[in-house]
């Protein structure tokens, strides 16, 4: 069978020595690891920013067979970073500029405006310049922009990164809704290990490698080599680890009341 | 190193507090980035100001706006200056800087932060995150101020590069007296590493106090829409529904202490 995505043994500079992984279908992937470690690398390499050789295979073909328009239709890649400029005055006129794109009747351009500013809750925000909003509305209006496009795959670069948590909790639960309905697969990057918590699949990159991988409760528990690269475990799997280590819990809960019904029944 | 702000009225805020620098303070809130901004006195509010006894002035603004210096939540690399010395270079010029050897000033500066001197020929591009943030402080301490507002400077960095820069602060605090305040939404970062916090909501301070007891007023904070740091929540949690005398505490290995003696 052939996967969605596979990188097989990607080298770059000094970065990368050897990564390779699969990616299947509708699946959300999470990427972390320290500062420095190329997080960033990696998604400007997997949405063709960086071009590589018989390395990345997307439906079983190189990324540099398909011609370049293609390649972004079928991909949405955001780097916060990269500081995107909104090209209209208000988020209404940003969002239909790129309906017009996609949809034909004025009907189905209405009914989709108001579709994705429900599920993005945008309404407050309609008749705002979207370069003045907060970063979390522009992180949503990017991302509603992506979707239209009805890419298979995004490429998601420490998207959550200006988010306070409950913003992050927010988001990542419209991004796991949106990748079930429509079936596209996500790989994000991050620094925050609690978002991973909600991801199929966690790997983590070091000196150019994979360091672990695996499904994230059985990652995200392994304190001692996390801690080394510099990330933090989420509060609640760091008590239960070590809550465990003193024999007074016997596995990782994420919920806080169950946790303290667990230690004092 | 002391600002006092009394009956302080700028674009609709009104608040009066005091900032001292035997306290690393934190800044939070919904709009907490305006008030960052109002305390750098980039602009002179009405008002009573007193930084170290002395009255600030419409005559004295200009001298009292060098000695506090604001760093804003991405630093402003300038595309066509490459190396960490010709960064520097051009803010001693652009901001006028007085200062006799500029060498040595330049080395200094890096040295504080804990660089080595040789890095003022590299490219500021090649470095690390956590080296890239030392920079960026080495910078802004070149004018000498007395003030250091920081606006989420731990953005961006894992936590082996956050103690590092924490270090940083904290000496500069010890051993310079400077003021140090840090303004960010993250909970438990500003729970770790401050020891005053001053909570800001619709223009006004809502509630200023010790970290510890501020923070432990949970209901209080929750209900008014802040967020609480996750070891204070759990805490709180296991002290009000199971009943057990457990203390606060910042670091998670005494928590797990604690809860081993009360199980």
């Amino acid at each position: 069978m052939v996967e969605l995505l596979e990188v097989n043994n990607l080298k770059y500079k000094e970065l990368f020595e050897d990564i390779s992984f699969q990616v299947g279908q509708s699946k959300f992937i999470t990427v972390s690891g320290g500062n420095n470690c190329g997080k960033t690398t990696l998604i400007r390499i997997l949405g063709g920013q960086i071009p590589t050789k018989e390395t990345i295979k997307l439906f079983g073909r190189y990324i540099e067979e398909y011609p370049q328009n293609l390649w972004k239709e079928i991909t949405g890649t955001i780097i916060p970073q990269d500081n995107y400029q909104f090209l209209f005055p208000t988020l209404e006129k940003e969002l239909y500029h790129t309906i017009h794109l996609f949809k034909k009747t004025e009907e189905e351009k209405k009914t989709t405006y108001k579709e994705i500013i429900k599920k993005y809750k945008l309404t407050k925000y309609q008749k705002k310049d979207p370069n003045k909003v907060p970063t979390y509305i522009q992180i949503k209006i990017l991302l509603a922009e992506k979707m239209l496009a009805s890419p298979q795959i995004l490429f998601l670069d420490d998207i959550c990164q200006e988010l306070d948590s409950k913003e992050k909790k927010e988001f990542i639960n419209l991004l796991r809704t949106l990748q079930l309905e429509t079936e596209i697969s996500i790989i994000m990057t991050t620094s925050d290990l609690n978002i991973t918590l909600e991801s199929d699949y966690l790997l983590i990159i070091d000196k150019g490698k994979i360091l672990l991988k695996g499904e994230p409760l059985t990652v995200v528990e392994k304190d001692n080599i996390l801690n080394k690269i510099g990330l933090d475990l989420p509060f609640m799997v760091d008590l239960s680890v070590k809550l465990r280590d003193y024999n007074v819990v016997e596995k990782i809960e994420l919920d806080i009341d169950r946790m303290a019904d667990e230690i004092w029944k | 190193m002391e600002i006092e702000l009394e009956n302080i009225k700028i674009n609709d805020w009104e608040f009066s507090t005091n900032l001292s620098s035997n306290d690393i303070i934190g800044i939070t809130g919904p709009d907490y980035s305006e008030f960052l901004n109002i305390i750098s006195l980039k602009e002179l509010p009405e008002g009573k100001i007193k930084i170290d006894k002395e009255d600030v002035t419409k005559e004295n603004i200009l001298d009292i706006n060098k000695k506090i210096c604001i760093m804003k939540k991405d630093f402003k690399k300038y595309n066509y200056l490459n190396t960490i010395k010709e960064h520097m270079d051009f803010i001693i010029n652009y901001y006028h800087l007085q200062i006799k050897n500029i060498d040595k000033k330049e080395r200094d500066s890096l040295k504080i932060v804990g660089l080595s001197s040789d890095l003022l020929d590299r490219n500021i591009t090649s470095l690390s995150k956590s080296e890239q943030k030392k920079v960026e402080i080495a910078i802004n301490l070149l004018s000498n101020p007395d003030v250091l507002i920081l606006d989420e400077p731990f953005k961006e960095l894992d936590n082996k590069s956050r103690k590092k820069i924490m270090m940083v602060l904290t000496r500069l605090k010890e051993q310079y007296h400077k003021l140090i305040i840090i303004g960010s939404r993250n909970s438990n970062i500003l729970y770790q590493y401050t020891t005053k916090m001053i909570f800001v909501k619709n223009k006004r301070i809502f509630l200023e106090g010790t970290t510890q007891e501020c923070y432990e007023r949970v209901d209080y904070l929750k209900r008014n829409g802040y967020q609480i740091p996750e070891i204070v929540l759990f805490t709180y949690k296991a002290i009000k529904k199971k009943k057990v005398k457990l203390d606060y505490h910042k670091d998670i290995r005494d928590i797990i202490k604690d809860i081993y003696k009360h199980v």
